[in-house]
């Protein structure tokens, strides 16, 4: 009964007024207490290591992180580095079992991601097998693929030309935004129509040199979290991992510069009855110092969007989105609609919509009303840090990646939202991208 | 020779991991439980320290349940809620202490999740309450409704994987209420009315609903407010019981033709009763013919084969009606090859080569693994205690599962693939142009109706 008391008592308070900024803020705090408190260390090798343990958990979750994606794939060899994802799940000829057997034996579950700039290995297993994963995964990232069969090179090599071929009913707007934005000859650039013959032509030599050279300890990083002892797993990773030889030169940094913004238009047949218009700005990644300025403005845009845009014409649906794109990011304006809605026809009404957006910045009384909009806007973001590094996946993916900093933090100022939205998301040079079912003859 | 001696030192350390005693249980969540006015069951896992409270309410009727005439009313009735609880707009201003709100069928059951501030644990009970109670509507909800639906459905219909899924689900499942789309048809939801939805709310409550709350809380601080919410909820309107329509015989292959496609989408599969009640072994056989890169069908196809097409499994259980089914992408040449690899690789579970115990030994700890993973974060911890409840098993008995899981014995997973996978009953739907399609697939000696042309 008293508990139930104290229980109501902190209902009340709960609605206590406290700002969103304030709460997001907050919360940031108390996430980084949470998990800003890992073992740490960089092998004299150079492979870093993260390890948390979160005893709720009756399973450990180990990610391997590699500085190495499809953006590195040599010209004429587009998705090497998928391939090789693939192949690490492949035995040595010789060595029993392949990877994923190993785990699955051990009770356990493993996949992999190729992106942009990392490949990322994740591996779940019960607790009690950590030792075990750990040194599984040690032999594969040793051994390299010198000895993965040449059959099994070719299979992998088909089975990625069939998911990448999978993929084209899907997100196909998507596809041409990102293939525009990042023009030919950068390293983000992806042909949208590629029938990726070309693989074909992908030598297992190739295949194998490529991990070789680019699968170095310095850009290896291991994040484990789960129901483990932190110092006794670091020195097993020491003993399994430490004999991967130290690379006698420093790994060169690429550095992907951002594409200059241009006017783009690509319009394209929809298969269906309906119309997808995305509109695309490349800003700045989620790892840069100026990654802050961004943050809020996708949760406030999407707000001050759906409200506005003419429902009448046929217009469902608009979000707005920021999404991660390797070392930088996409920020999108997503129009969909039932029927034909002509491109036109949103842009001028998003540039209205914007300009009213800007005109908020140039008085007071407009910066007030937008921080309340803004404090609307973003609030809700409060479960992200803290419900994602609840999940074991999550926070061992967080560990693999570079200790986070606090640099940036400081909330941008209002008028500074206006800016940004006026410099930078300019409808007279945003990528359009415009699905839209054939005009009716009237 | 490095390598063999390497795989001669771990070898040991893994095949030693297989079968645990019952001692050998991990330490699980206690889960209090408490039955609530109104036959509303209660399961809370207090976790002091955590930063949220996850909340997931389980209904005990779901889109089978739609008067056939009105197919998609308990979804759209499920968005209500949502609506007179904040509306969709409040629910963004409401962000504050509760988030990630979502609404949606799961096992075949209405279901809402979200999480919240823990102090603010009771706030969307409150909201939820209210709009079970009286319903409240903006003027032009329908509408707004309506109009999304439209888009939805032609969205839908331009997936070839959603197009071939829901295909398959009318001919494997025929005239059983499970077979209509969960969402509805343009016609059924565009002539919906306020009195239809504010009558499939009321009978939201016909069957008693599971209410589960993890994080920092405790059940007597949750029990009596809740208790007095759901009190205060008048009598439900019952769900007329219809008589389940027996299931379609005989093989059958759908050929839906679409063009332009790279490749064609192809699901097929069988529906039955596993007989008795054992979700486990259904989703065990899930496990160990497609669930990852070690599912028999990758091996048997993929790695030994040197095929390229992976096939996903999707197992339902919807009370006495279970289904598995498997869906590829494949390309228009290989269709009829991968149709075929696959129904031999599901006769051969049935036949001369059933499940082995190392292959259920496997997959039942595949299954504990995810388990466990998802009870480690309060999010996965409510779903993980939710789906216990929509199998029928004790939510407050995570341990009773996984004994149930470690008990799994290659006989019953033969029974269960015995009882679902019927040859002769062969369902299959490919998504692709017909023109290409439809002699390759005559040879499988099945009649092949073609629809869309």
């Amino acid at each position: 009964m008293k508990r139930a008391a104290v229980w109501g008592v902190l209902c009340v308070l709960a609605w206590a007024p406290a700002t969103a900024q304030e709460v997001w803020e907050d919360e940031l705090e108390r996430a980084d207490e949470g998990v800003n408190t890992p073992l740490r260390k960089t092998l004299p090798n150079g492979i870093r290591v993260g390890i948390q343990q979160d005893a709720g958990a009756a399973v450990v979750v180990l990610t391997t992180r590699v500085q190495v994606g499809w953006a590195m794939d040599p010209p004429g060899l587009d998705q090497l580095a998928h391939i090789v994802e693939h192949a690490m799940f492949r035995p040595a000829e010789g060595e029993g079992p392949g990877y994923s057997e190993l785990i699955a034996k051990l009770g356990g579950h493993t996949n992999a991601t190729t992106d942009a700039d990392e490949t990322v290995y994740t591996t779940i297993v019960p607790s009690r097998h950590l030792d075990t994963v750990l040194a599984i995964e040690a032999r594969r990232f040793l051994r390299g693929l010198e000895q993965v069969s040449l059959g099994d090179l070719a299979t992998e090599r088909e089975i990625v030309r069939q998911e990448a071929l999978q993929k084209a009913p899907y997100n196909r707007e998507y596809r041409h935004l990102e293939a525009e934005l990042f023009p030919v000859g950068h390293p983000y650039h992806v042909d949208a129509d590629a029938d990726l013959k070309h693989l074909e032509r992908i030598r297992d030599a190739s295949v194998v040199a490529f991990q070789r050279e680019a699968y170095r300890p310095d850009v290896i990083s291991l994040g484990i979290a789960g129901d483990l002892d932190p110092h006794a797993a670091m020195k097993k990773v020491e003993a399994l991992f430490g004999p991967m030889p130290k690379p006698e030169h420093p790994a060169v940094s690429a550095s992907v510069d951002r594409p200059p913004a241009r006017e783009r238009r690509v319009l394209l047949e929809s298969r269906a009855g309906n119309s997808t218009i995305l509109l695309g700005w490349v800003v700045d990644g989620y790892g840069d110092a100026g990654s802050h300025r961004w943050r809020d403005i996708a949760p406030i845009l999407r707000i001050w969007l759906s409200g506005r845009l003419p429902r009448e014409r046929g217009i469902t649906h608009v979000s707005v989105r920021r999404r991660p794109f390797g070392a930088l990011s996409i920020l999108t304006v997503d129009v969909r609609g039932v029927g034909r809605i002509d491109p036109d026809l949103v842009v001028s009404e998003l540039s209205w919509i914007l300009s009213q957006f800007e005109a908020l910045g140039t008085h007071r009384d407009g910066l007030d009303s937008l921080r309340e909009f803004r404090e609307d806007a973003t609030a809700s973001d409060w479960a992200g840090p803290v419900v994602n590094y609840d999940d074991p996946v999550v926070l061992a993916r967080y560990l693999a990646d570079e200790p986070a900093t606090s640099s940036g933090r400081a909330a941008v100022p209002e008028s500074g939202l206006v800016h940004l939205v006026k410099k930078f998301l300019r409808l007279d040079r945003a990528v359009l991208v415009a699905s839209l079912p054939p005009e009716v003859e009237r | 020779m490095r390598a063999l001696l390497a795989a001669l030192l771990l070898w040991p350390a893994v095949a030693a991991s297989d079968g645990l005693a019952d001692e050998d249980l991990p330490e699980l969540p206690d889960v209090q439980y408490v039955l609530l006015d109104g036959d509303v069951e209660l399961y809370v896992v207090e976790r002091p320290g955590t930063r949220y409270v996850a909340h997931v309410l389980q209904f005990g009727t779901g889109p089978a349940d739609d008067v056939a005439s009105r197919q998609g009313v308990g979804n759209v009735a499920l968005w209500t809620l949502a609506a007179g609880a904040k509306g969709s707009d409040g629910m963004e201003r409401a962000g504050e202490h509760v988030a990630r709100y979502r609404a949606g069928v799961r096992d075949g059951r209405f279901t809402v999740r979200w999480v919240s501030r823990p102090a603010a644990a009771l706030s969307l009970w409150e909201d939820l309450t209210a709009a079970l109670r009286r319903p409240a509507m903006p003027e032009d909800w329908l509408t707004s409704i309506q109009r999304n639906l439209a888009a939805t459905y032609i969205d839908r219909d331009a997936d070839p994987a959603d197009t071939a899924k829901r295909v398959w689900r009318r001919l494997a499942l025929g005239d059983h209420p499970a077979a209509r789309p969960d969402h509805g048809t343009p016609r059924t939801t565009g002539e919906l009315t306020r009195e239809d939805l504010v009558l499939r709310i009321q009978q939201f409550r016909a069957r008693p609903m599971q209410a589960f709350l993890v994080g920092d809380g405790d059940s007597e601080g949750v029990e009596m407010p809740l208790n007095r919410r759901f009190k205060r909820l008048p009598k439900a309107f019952d769900i007329p019981e219809t008589e389940t329509p027996p299931l379609p015989a005989g093989a059958a292959i759908v050929l839906v033709h679409r063009t332009g496609l790279n490749q064609s989408y192809v699901v097929a599969g069988s529906a039955g009763n596993v007989g008795g009640d054992d979700p486990a072994a259904l989703l065990a056989l899930e496990e160990l013919l497609g669930a990852g890169i070690w599912g028999r069908l990758d091996q048997r196809l993929r790695v030994s084969g040197g095929s390229t097409y992976g096939f996903s499994p999707s197992a339902e259980i919807l009370g006495d009606l279970q289904h598995l089914s498997f869906g590829a992408w494949v390309e228009p040449a290989t269709t009829v090859q991968a149709v075929t690899a696959l129904k031999e690789t599901l006769e051969a579970v049935v036949g001369d080569e059933p499940p082995t115990a190392a292959e259920v030994a496997s997959a039942a700890a595949g299954l504990e693994t995810t388990f466990l993973l998802q009870l480690s974060s309060n999010d996965g911890c409510a779903e993980a205690l939710r789906r216990l409840g929509a199998l029928g098993r004790d939510p407050a008995a995570p341990g009773a599962w996984l004994r149930e899981l470690r008990g799994l014995t290659a006989e019953r997973v033969g029974d269960a693939a015995r009882s679902l996978i019927d040859p002769a009953e062969f369902a299959i739907v490919v998504v692709g142009d017909a023109t290409v399609l439809e002699e390759p697939l005559g040879t499988l000696g099945v009649d092949v109706r073609v629809i869309g042309r």
